[in-house]
């Protein structure tokens, strides 16, 4: 009976090393070790045995039981191993394919340089102002000490809307309309749309946008302007550029200030981006003129203030390097795809 | 405003490089826009005699000539008729580059070698018009020099770009002041004799001013016996040096002393002056004038004329008459110096689009009481180059004496507003050496009182002489600081947080951000219910005269735009403003439009792919923003009837959607269906609340169940929608349309609606018998009331 035992534990292993797949060693479970298995029908003809013999026979049984199922599931083991490195290998892609497209829509660069600066301004606790496109007089001349007649006029040729309106040749009109309502401090940006007879080429246009900023507490000083202008021509531009303050002329501010910013291209040096100056003009701005300050109901003594305003699509052009200003009307989508 | 160098040079004592000395106008505030490098242009010139001409063997009218340069001769062939032995000329030799860019080369001119180019004065960009023949020197020339220092054309020309307060700076003298105040100089006067002589001017000319608010000074002064006729070089070099054309000695004179001193001069045929009197006056209403460049003007009142006792002779400081002009026939002269009103100068050369040298200077104010002199010293120049006599005396209408204007000036404020610290001492001498008169205070901190001079019309108050303090002492040494504030929330503007949220739907959804000009033609609007457009009154053209009340049209030009290029996909869109009407009204629209959308999957969405993108797009803002959409049927004639709807958003109509209507979408070109969506955001903006609606997450499963309904085709699947939602009870969570069938298995006038119904009841598990019921009374009131069948 052990003979036997032996004999069948030899079968099983020799079986079980040779087995080739899981399926195969699932056969060989049930071959020796299933209900009517090998090993099992041995179990069960115990009964037959003297009973003197039945532990000693029994306990062998059980070992090569034992030995079988512990040599089934190391082959197991094995065979699953094998079995998972070729799935693997058969999965295995070419990452040289291109991934998956995402058609998403992109954003104008009007709009990035918009974002860049509001979210800068809100940073530095600016609020954001709105005002119409349709304009009086009063607003976008007269309360910026313009008055009729003032050859500053011709600086901004202005459309008329029918009803005796026009259409704001600056966006300056919003600083009056926040000053009317609001008393100081004051801190505010705008940026819109502004219009002035120009025929449209590549660099005009007769529509175009402008950011227009305010800022009127106890103690501005031109020193202030300075500062806040460098830090934000250095966040658009990067820090390393230098920047320039000369003298100017805006009839509602008093000192005026132009300011130049050196031109990133060519780092100073004069290219065609910068006319061979090396300095790009970017931002009006000065001290607000106390006449204004008084025209819309604030104490010039009591208060003073800085305003400047800069040219929305000349930034973009600057930073993007956009040859073209009429780009930034065509919505052509080989233009906007690369945004 | 034009500025020479070696003109400057008279004035003031520099010995700077031209690039330092734009470098400083510019950091004064008169910008120079660039510098035009005259040495280099005319580098390449010399100076020739003809030492011989020769007939050309084999041309009938050229010539070769030798040309001597001192040392060398060269062989010219040449073609002008004036050309003579002894002559001192401009040669280009070969090789070089003559002023206007054209390149000189030595030629083989049948058979004869020309070694260069003996040069007329067009050629040499001294006159416009073609010369009759090569340009003759003065004796003094000396053969073998260069060209360019005997003309005075070893020059830089400044060109400065002057704001409009710079009045006082559209001039030499101007210029020189204030580098002369930077660099600490005294200025070399040009020297005027004779200035206070009297005489008989006043027997000679009587002058009446009926206008003196228009006109607060005018002065006549009397030239005899002139001779018209071109001026010398140096004076015309001067004058095309300043960009001004030469006419004759006399009109030059006035303009020389206009660049010189900033005094804007008239000279008048003083024997075409009826009864010798000169009357300042109105215009009559419809009175003519014929004005110098040949133009008969009708003139208004307001228009201030400068008459005889018969007729207007000029337009006051804008442009003289042609009947009184000057001319080769001129023998005595009348020299008007006068101050007219800066905006009754600037509504008259409006009006007539007759903007002159002199309309710029009396627009921007003249220096009143500098007329006199500036008149004495044209009057003098006239003397010695025209030969004529300058008539003792003036006839000087100045009623009104300008008072010094006096402005109180308080160092300490100068510091607080520019944030320097700037002493009393400094500030006093920076005004001084413009030219202001200071008076200090007695006391210590006491406020200066500062006389303005008569030329600074742009100083007025105590701003403007911070501004004077400011720049001298030099934008770049104020120190640059931030602020101490209290600290406050920067807040965004109404809405625009909601407008961020739409537009990041609009870029997940695909489409791409555009700026379309708010300005179009009248024939653009596409919804007719509109009101009329409000129109601009002086249009760059038809094409943009009109404020859009929609986006969609120039949506639409930018679509057709890329259509042309060949793209057969887009989606574009714009969130902007629109213009309701009359008045100012504005408010925030989006548009969007998509030709040729990709759709795969159930069946309407293959259908009208264009129409249920957009669609999409509005039920994503509506979920996202809180807001119920709805759509209603619409009859818009722009929109493909059967493929159209109105917005309603929180029961308010906001819009439209729809295909464009196949006519326009012919009209436009476009390769396929277009598309298009325009909302009004203003309800959004009021209604929209960006806070998600969070409901928990469920703890009981869900239960689905898909039903087909059978049911005609004029059954809309909406109005099925609304009836299953009706009638499926209180924990109906999610019904989704997944699938129309039409075709074989149900009747021609038919179609199948798969819907799936998705159950959930938050407290516990629902049991199937309460499902079922659910569903056997959906399917009893679609039958009812739909005549809705089950597919099986």
């Amino acid at each position: 009976m052990e003979r036997k035992l032996e004999a069948l534990q030899e079968e099983a292993l020799e079986k079980i090393a040779s087995a080739r797949d899981l399926a195969e060693l699932e056969q060989l479970q049930v071959e020796f070790l299933g209900k009517n298995g090998k090993v099992t029908g041995v179990l069960r003809g115990m009964g037959r045995l003297d009973p003197e013999e039945r532990p000693k026979v029994g306990k062998k049984a059980n070992q090569v039981k034992e030995i079988i199922e512990k040599e089934l599931e190391a082959r197991l083991q094995i065979l699953k191993a094998d079995q998972e490195k070729q799935r693997l290998q058969e999965e295995a892609i070419d990452i040289t394919l291109p991934g998956k497209p995402l058609q998403g829509g992109r954003i104008h660069p009007m709009q990035l340089i918009i974002e860049q600066l509001e979210d800068m301004f809100l940073r530095m606790g600016f609020s954001i102002e709105e005002g119409p496109d349709v304009e009086t007089d009063y607003y976008n001349f007269e309360a910026l000490n313009i008055p009729e007649n003032h050859p500053a006029r011709d600086m901004q040729d202005t459309f008329y809307v029918e009803g005796g309106l026009l259409l704001r040749t600056h966006t300056s009109p919003v600083q009056v309309r926040t000053m009317e309502k609001q008393t100081p401090p004051i801190r505010m940006i705008t940026s819109g749309k502004c219009y002035r007879v120009d025929e449209l080429d590549a660099t005009h246009s007769p529509v175009f946008h402008q950011l227009e900023g305010l800022v009127i507490d106890r103690g501005i000083t031109f020193s202030h302007l300075k500062g806040v202008l460098i830090a934000v021509t250095r966040e658009i531009f990067g820090a390393g550029r230098e920047v320039r303050f000369r003298p100017s002329y805006f009839p509602f501010t008093e000192p005026s200030a132009e300011v130049d910013v050196s031109c990133f291209k060519c780092q100073g040096q004069g290219c065609s981006l910068c006319s061979r100056t090396g300095w790009l003009e970017i931002l009006g701005a000065g001290m607000v003129n106390p006449r204004v300050l008084e025209m819309s109901g604030i104490d010039a003594e009591r208060f003073t203030g800085f305003a400047f305003g800069m040219g929305l699509d000349r930034m973009a052009m600057y930073k993007y390097e956009i040859e073209d200003i009429r780009h930034l009307w065509d919505n052509d989508l080989r233009f906007l795809k690369q945004f | 405003m034009r500025v020479s160098y070696n003109w400057l040079k008279e004035y003031i004592d520099l010995d700077l490089s031209p690039e330092e000395v734009a470098e400083k106008l510019t950091t004064l505030g008169l910008e120079v826009d660039y510098i035009e490098d005259w040495k280099k242009k005319y580098k390449d010139l010399l100076i020739g005699q003809i030492q011989e001409i020769k007939k050309h063997p084999r041309a009938d009218n050229l010539t070769l000539v030798n040309v001597g340069l001192g040392r060398k001769d060269l062989q010219v062939v040449c073609g002008a008729a004036n050309v003579q032995k002894g002559q001192k000329v401009v040669l280009a030799p070969a090789g070089t580059t003559l002023p206007g860019g054209q390149e000189v080369k030595k030629a083989e001119i049948r058979g004869e070698i020309s070694q260069g180019m003996i040069c007329s004065a067009d050629e040499l960009n001294l006159q416009e018009e073609q010369a009759e023949g090569v340009l003759v020197l003065d004796k003094d020339a000396v053969p073998g020099e260069k060209f360019a220092p005997y003309f005075n054309l070893d020059d830089h020309i400044f060109v400065l770009d002057l704001t409009p307060n710079y009045g006082y700076a559209l001039n030499l003298l101007g210029v020189a002041r204030e580098l002369a105040a930077v660099f600490e100089q005294e200025i070399n006067y040009p020297p005027i004799t004779g200035e206070q002589e009297s005489g008989r001017a006043e027997d000679l000319i009587s002058v009446e001013v009926e206008e003196l608010e228009s006109c607060s000074r005018y002065t006549a002064r009397i030239v005899e016996g002139v001779k018209v006729e071109e001026s010398p070089w140096w004076l015309k070099v001067r004058l095309l040096a300043a960009g001004l054309r030469p006419v004759n000695n006399i009109a030059d004179i006035t303009n020389y002393v206009m660049l010189e001193m900033g005094q804007p001069l008239h000279a008048f045929d003083y024997d075409c002056i009826k009864d010798k009197k000169i009357i300042v006056r109105n215009a009559k209403e419809g009175e003519k004038l014929l004005t110098l460049d040949g133009r008969e003007r009708e003139l208004k009142e307001h228009n201030l004329v400068i008459a005889d006792t018969e007729k207007p002779l000029a337009l006051g400081g804008v442009m003289g008459g042609l009947e009184s002009e000057v001319t080769l026939k001129t023998y005595n002269i009348l020299l008007e110096a006068a101050c007219f009103n800066p905006a009754s100068i600037r509504k008259t050369a409006k009006e007539f689009l007759l903007h002159s040298p002199s309309s710029h200077r009396f627009e921007r104010g003249i220096d009143i009481e500098n007329i006199t002199r500036a008149s004495r010293r044209a009057a003098q120049l006239m003397g010695e180059i025209a030969g004529g006599e300058v008539i003792g005396g003036i006839v000087d209408i100045y009623p009104q004496l300008k008072e010094p204007l006096l402005i109180k000036v308080r160092p300490q404020r100068i510091n607080e507003v520019l944030g320097t610290d700037i002493s009393r001492m400094e500030i006093k001498s920076i005004l001084e050496k413009l030219h202001f008169k200071v008076k200090d205070s007695r006391r210590k901190e006491g406020a200066f009182r500062v006389q303005v001079p008569s030329f600074r019309n742009d100083v007025k108050i105590e701003a403007d002489l911070i501004e004077e303090v400011a720049r001298v002492f030099g934008y770049e040494e104020i120190p640059a600081t931030l602020p101490r504030v209290d600290m406050e929330l920067g807040q965004k503007k109404p809405g625009q947080d909601i407008e961020e949220k739409i537009r990041n739907v609009m870029h997940l959804a695909g489409y791409h951000q555009t700026f379309n000009m708010p300005l179009i033609s009248p024939g653009e609007n596409l919804q007719q219910n509109c009101s009329t457009p409000l129109k601009i009154t002086n249009p760059l053209s038809s094409d943009n005269s009109f404020l859009r009340q929609e986006i969609l049209p120039g949506l639409l030009r930018s679509l057709a735009f890329n259509a042309r290029r060949q793209e057969r996909e887009a989606a574009l869109y714009e969130v902007g403003d629109v213009f309701p009407g009359r008045g100012i009204n504005q408010k925030s629209a989006l548009a969007a439009v998509v030709m040729g959308a990709v759709s795969d999957g159930v069946p309407w969405l293959v259908e009208a792919p264009e129409f249920f993108d957009l669609k999409g797009i509005l039920e994503i803002i509506t979920d996202e923003l809180g807001l119920e959409l709805s759509l209603n049927n619409s009859s818009h004639e722009f929109l493909h009837p059967g493929r159209q709807a109105e917005v309603v958003i929180n029961g308010e109509k906001v819009g439209c959607i729809g295909e464009l209507h196949p006519r326009l979408e012919e009209k436009f070109r476009f390769p396929s269906r277009v598309g298009v969506l325009e909302i009004d955001l203003m309800p959004l903006f009021r209604e929209a609340s960006l806070a998600p609606n969070y409901r928990g997450v469920p703890r009981y499963p869900a239960i689905s169940r898909d039903i087909a309904l059978i049911v005609k085709e004029e059954v809309s699947a909406g109005g099925v929608f609304t009836l299953i939602e009706e009638n499926g009870g209180p924990f109906l969570e999610d019904l989704i349309l997944f699938d129309i069938y039409r075709g074989k298995q149900i009747p021609g006038d038919c179609k199948s609606l798969a819907f799936r119904l998705v159950f959930r009841n938050p407290e516990r598990t629902l049991t199937d018998k309460e499902i079922e019921d659910i569903m056997d009374q959906i399917i009893t009131r679609t039958g009812e009331e739909l005549e809705a069948e089950i597919r099986q």
